[in-house]
């Protein structure tokens, strides 16, 4: 068994201070580079328009740098509403509000990157060297998204070069001597702009709890299976021919390969335990291009507009048994979005602005087996879209919202249409109080696999799914540079598909409610140190299948506190803790009755020290995730990983 | 204010170690399935052999089985550990003298007490004896010809061979059988049976399997050519969805079956069919092919799920939904004690009366892996058929397979009074016990897993359907 000693790994994080020099002032801003603007879909000022309606976080560059967060899954992993699972699927799910992954909507610059086939994404795949901003909308969003999101849209911006040639090359470790590498740099002359970064990542595996009591499918020491490689390029240039127009070009690539960890219990008695698979991803890749440009017809209209590609391919394997020797059943798997959106917006002055939304999309699927009897498939749909969003502020301090978007699903056999609407205001009831609230009903149409897939159990009548979602929130200004924002939602989703056992194929069946409420606070009274805390209940209804009361695998309370202090020395420790609590898993679908249980409650605490040396030109860390290495899952029989001591060192060019 | 920042530091530290501390030391919560009942077992003898079948508890993962040559068996006897399924063949044993068997059923909680203890002797295999037709058989039988229709029931033989019929139902309702149908039953040393009176035109024969429990026979009755299954209900042996489910990945795998059947009345014709159970007892065809177009039931999607009694009964039921259909479903369809075959009649939707054999390729716990060898179908089998179309009929003949699958029949008897013997012919068999005949496209046969029973149908003289079971002697 390896040796995690704690003691030894605070003492050593206790030492840190005393590199620094007190020469330096608090850790910089991060300087090296601006916004790529064209990316956002919904462009006003901060806490302006409809997002002055909506619940928006944001994740800055600078937080994920203290945090240090190396993907997307941990850059949002302590944002209010957010449950990061890990099951059999061996990517962590992102799920919002208790909606799962396939109905958050994730766009890289407006591009969206939800796979054609399931409308699900990897989260590790998108590496945080490049992201100068992630804005989270949960819930009701704006209209402009399109179609999908019910339970919300993550959007990252990546950076963009400003004016001197800049970069970064960092290297990083840790237990088990997995390995990152990453480099960027960035640039600007009058015109044009550019923003390059890579990463290298490779590890064999994450370590398990010294907690955790080895079973025949894992023992101790590191899980099995759950190594990833990944190695990805991006790149953004911007080109301002003059002060009315830009354009922009974004490139990312990304390939790699990684395992998906089996259940720990392989035990045909365990009612709750799923099926013991043995199965990799032996090779993907991802392109996506874009080619962005705005331009200022008028001074009233502004015209943007995006044209992307996507295609992720994968090589996926299965095996007979665990000592993944011989495969059984290979696949490839390829998903190709292509898609061109127009968005006009007219500026009436005192009068409001209207934004127009109309976009073509086409999503294709392809299966081809290589080894093994499996159907080959090739399914593909057209999506076209045309939303309308009206912004107006009758009174000083009152923002109002109204859109509409219609919507078309465009397949071989049918054509279906539904529609999302729209409705919000806020107000600033003093200058430290706002008030807010929302209403949107919005659908997501089946995916290509939901329809298509005859292995599991696709079946092409189906129809959209619909939520309705009611958001009340206040955002207030406290005494001693505080700021707290509550915010309440009822959302009630119908026709969600899932599996329905006793047919055997995928139907509209489920409906599921969802009540919450998400509070948090941050204080900044003392200087250089940012306190910040959020509680966020979450109540789910299962309303699918008789038996089921919550939602599976949806915490009813998630608490977060986190800090972090900016030395004078340039020493900056930073702290997270996170409780999770009161999530449920059920029997497995043939057993009756269903049975219920309780997951562990559990808290995890993270800690990251950062020292600057040599002028303010490289930044020296070491950190621990899982610090009191709690032994604890997300989903049943999928143990997460234990303590993960780290370190790094990045230089500024 | 410089050593602010450590203190500051040092404080975010501690109230970091006191939270997680908090939430330390507990494990995730396991389901507790409790320790499994000591199973009810039966033992039967073979040549050399004795089969222990056991019970399954809902909560059990594994078998032990212990045996000994004298009673008295415990844990520290002779012992064939951690089997799956519902039975294990101990081989090696000595002809003629008594063993004593015990089962421990276990799991990841702990182990049964042992089971109750029960014996066998094996004996050498060949003879037949009277007393193997004594007890309750289900049969289901097929007629073709003018008066076509299926019967199914359930039927006493008594010491004496004489055949009492319990139940009886046929495909018009009615609950009488024909007397034509059973009489007195005779069974020769090597294994064929016959009957008297006016059931005289019976061909019979009895499986050497270990069971004794399967009895094939044709024959020309006043209603047309009857092709008739019997299967013996075997004192001990119960049944449980786990015979008739899938495993998924954990195990082996969907399980995998075959059927043949042959039809006669509206449609004459033969017609195979694959498909795979997973562990929801859902039935998914991958394939299907018959004398006329067939369209793939479910096109690819579980298109019927199927039940078990607890007797072996096997029903059908069509998945709200799910088009097309299968044109037929089984109702009380008979699954033999050794749980690979399951035998049934059934009317579909043209209004045809068919005889359908199913044949699980593999057990539920075992996936299929090189079980099937072209050798293991060498030996003399008592072939039967029936054929259906303009002229119905039926055949009986010895059928002699060598170990590179050419095979030939002689003693050949067929319904008109023929005694032309088909061809030879060469037999191919694949990993999955599929059979095949390269000079007859139309061939479709099934080896069974544990050797004993080919399964076929095809196309014969004059553009006949036929089905054949061949017994192995």
């Amino acid at each position: 068994m390896k040796q995690k000693p704690l003691l030894s790994t605070l003492a050593i994080l206790n030492l840190l201070p005393l590199l620094g020099s007190p020469a330096f002032a608090a850790q910089p801003e991060d300087s090296t580079s601006d916004r790529y603007n064209l990316g956002e879909i919904v462009v006003s000022a901060p806490g302006e328009g409809v997002q002055a309606t909506e619940t928006v976080r944001m994740v800055t560059a600078k937080d994920i740098e203290t945090s240090g967060a190396r993907t997307l899954d941990e850059a949002i992993a302590l944002l209010p509403g957010v449950n990061i699972r890990n099951g059999g699927e061996g990517v962590p799910r992102i799920d919002i509000r208790g909606f799962k992954t396939r109905h958050v909507v994730l766009l890289l610059d407006g591009i969206p990157l939800n796979s054609a086939f399931d409308q699900q994404f990897d989260p590790t795949a998108i590496s945080t060297e490049n992201i100068a901003e992630i804005k989270m909308t949960s819930g009701a969003s704006s209209i402009l998204y399109g179609q999908g999101g019910l339970g919300g849209v993550i959007n990252i911006i990546t950076k963009k070069g400003m004016q001197r040639t800049q970069g970064m090359v960092g290297v990083e470790t840790g237990d088990h001597e997995p390995y990152q590498a990453k480099a960027s740099v960035s640039g600007a002359s009058d015109r044009f702009n550019y923003f390059f970064s890579g990463n290298a990542q490779k590890v064999d595996g994450f370590p398990l709890s010294d907690d955790f009591r080895p079973t025949v499918e894992q023992g101790s020491g590191y899980r099995k299976n759950s190594d990833h490689e990944r190695n990805s390029l991006l790149g953004t240039v911007g080109f301002t021919p003059n002060q009315d127009l830009a354009l922009g070009l974004t490139v990312n690539y990304a390939q790699g390969s990684y395992g998906k960890p089996a259940t720990a219990i392989n035990d045909s008695a365990d009612l709750f335990a799923n099926t013991t698979k043995f199965q990799r991803v032996q090779d993907y890749s991802t392109l996506s291009l874009q080619l962005a440009g705005e331009y200022a017809a008028t001074q009233h209209l502004n015209l943007r507009g995006w044209t992307w590609f996507t295609q992720h391919d994968e090589l996926q394997n299965q095996y007979g048994s665990r000592d993944y020797a011989a495969v059984n059943l290979q696949q490839k798997a390829i998903s190709t979005i292509t898609g061109v959106t127009l968005q006009p917006k007219y500026d009436f002055g005192p009068a409001g602005s209207l934004a127009l939304s109309l976009s073509a999309e086409n999503d294709a699927w392809d299966t081809y087996t290589i080894i093994g009897t499996a159907d080959t498939e090739h399914p593909e749909q057209q999506i076209y879209s045309a939303g309308i969003e009206y912004e107006f502020s009758p009174l000083p301090g009152l923002n109002l919202v109204a859109g509409y978007g219609h919507y078309w699903q465009a397949r071989s056999e049918v054509t279906l249409d539904d529609y999302s609407a729209l409705f919000g205001a806020s107000y600033d009831l003093t200058a430290a109080t706002r008030l807010k609230a929302s209403f949107k009903r919005n659908v997501r149409f089946p995916s290509l696999g939901d329809l298509y897939d005859t292995f599991n159990n696709g079946n092409p009548q189906l129809l959209p799914e619909r939520s309705h979602t009611y958001e009340a929130g206040v955002d207030q200004k406290l005494p001693l540079e505080t700021t707290a924002a509550l915010t309440g939602f009822y959302t009630t989703v119908e026709n969600l598909v899932q599996t329905n056992q006793d047919v055997g194929r995928k139907v509209n069946l489920a409906e599921v409610r969802f009540a919450g409420a998400e509070l948090s606070v941050a204080n900044r009274a003392v200087k250089n140190l940012l306190l910040r805390g959020s509680y966020s209940y979450l109540h789910s209804e299962d309303r699918s299948r008789a038996g089921r009361e919550e939602q599976q695998y949806t915490p009813e309370h998630v608490i977060v506190l986190e800090g972090k202090y900016d030395c004078a020395c340039g020493f900056t420790p930073y702290a997270s803790v996170r409780y999770v609590g009161n999530q449920y898993a059920y029997t497995k679908n043939n057993v009756q009755p269903v049975q219920k249980a309780k997951l562990n409650d559990y808290t995890l605490v993270n800690l990251k020290l950062n020292q600057q040396v040599w002028g303010g030109k490289a930044n020296l860390y070491v950190g621990a995730d899982n610090l009191f290495d709690q032994n604890y899952e997300t989903s049943y029989g999928f143990p997460q990983p234990g303590r993960f001591v780290y370190g790094g060192v990045e230089f500024r060019l | 204010m410089k050593h602010g920042g450590k203190i500051i530091a040092q404080i975010l530290i501690l109230t970091a170690l006191a939270l997680g501390l908090w939430g330390c030391g507990a494990s995730p919560w396991r389901y507790d399935p409790g320790v499994p009942a000591a199973p009810d077992v039966v033992a039967t003898a073979g040549n050399g052999v004795v089969r222990v079948s056991w019970s399954q508890p809902s909560n059990a993962t594994a078998y032990d089985i212990y045996y000994a040559s004298s009673p008295g068996v415990t844990t520290s006897s002779s012992s064939i550990p951690n089997s799956c399924g519902s039975f294990a063949d101990v081989t090696g044993l000595q002809n003629g003298t008594t063993y004593y068997f015990r089962v421990v059923a276990r799991n990841s909680k702990g182990s049964s007490p042992l089971s109750g203890e029960v014996s066998a002797a094996p004996s050498s295999a060949g003879i037949f004896l009277p007393a193997d037709l004594v007890g309750t058989w289900r049969f289901n039988a097929l007629i073709s010809g003018s008066g076509a229709k299926w019967m199914r029931g359930s039927v006493n033989i008594d010491a004496s061979g004489a055949v009492s019929v319990a139940s009886f139902l046929d495909s018009a309702g009615g609950t009488t059988a024909p007397n034509d149908l059973f009489s007195t039953m005779s069974i020769a040393s090597d294994g064929t049976v016959s009957q008297d009176g006016a059931a005289a035109g019976f061909h019979g024969v009895l499986s050497e399997n270990i069971f004794r429990d399967l009895l094939v026979g044709t024959g020309t009755t006043a209603s047309g050519q009857l092709m008739v299954v019997l299967q013996k209900m075997v004192p001990g042996i119960t049944f449980a969805a786990t015979d008739i489910q899938g495993t998924g990945q954990s195990g082996a795998g969907p399980l995998l079956v075959v059927y043949h059947q042959i039809s006669s009345g509206a449609v004459s014709e033969w017609e195979w069919g694959n498909f795979q159970v997973g562990r929801d007892q859902a039935e998914t065809y991958s394939s299907i092919g018959a004398q006329s177009a067939k369209v793939l039931p479910g096109a690819g999607s579980k298109v019927v799920g199927m039940t078990i009694t607890a007797d072996g009964l096997i029903s059908e039921s069509p998945k709200a939904g799910v088009t097309p259909q299968p044109a037929a479903l089984l109702t009380d369809a008979v699954m033999s004690a050794d749980k690979m075959t399951i035998v049934g009649t059934a009317t579909d939707s043209r209004g045809a009366y068919l005889l359908r054999i199913i044949q699980l390729v593999h057990p539920p716990t075992i996936a299929t892996g090189t079980n099937y060898q072209l050798g293991d179908l060498a030996g003399s089998y008592t072939y039967l058929a029936a054929s259906a179309g303009a002229l119905p009929g039926w055949a009986v003949a010895t059928e002699t397979v060598g170990s590179a699958g050419n095979a030939s029949f002689s003693g050949y008897l067929a319904s008109d009074g023929s005694t032309t013997a088909p061809a030879p012919f060469a037999l191919g068999l694949d990993a999955q016990g599929k059979l095949s005949s390269g000079a007859d496209t139309s061939y479709h046969g099934q080896f069974s897993y544990f050797k004993n029973l080919v399964v076929a149908t095809g196309t014969g003289a004059g553009g006949a359907g036929y089905l054949s079971v061949a017994v192995k002697r």
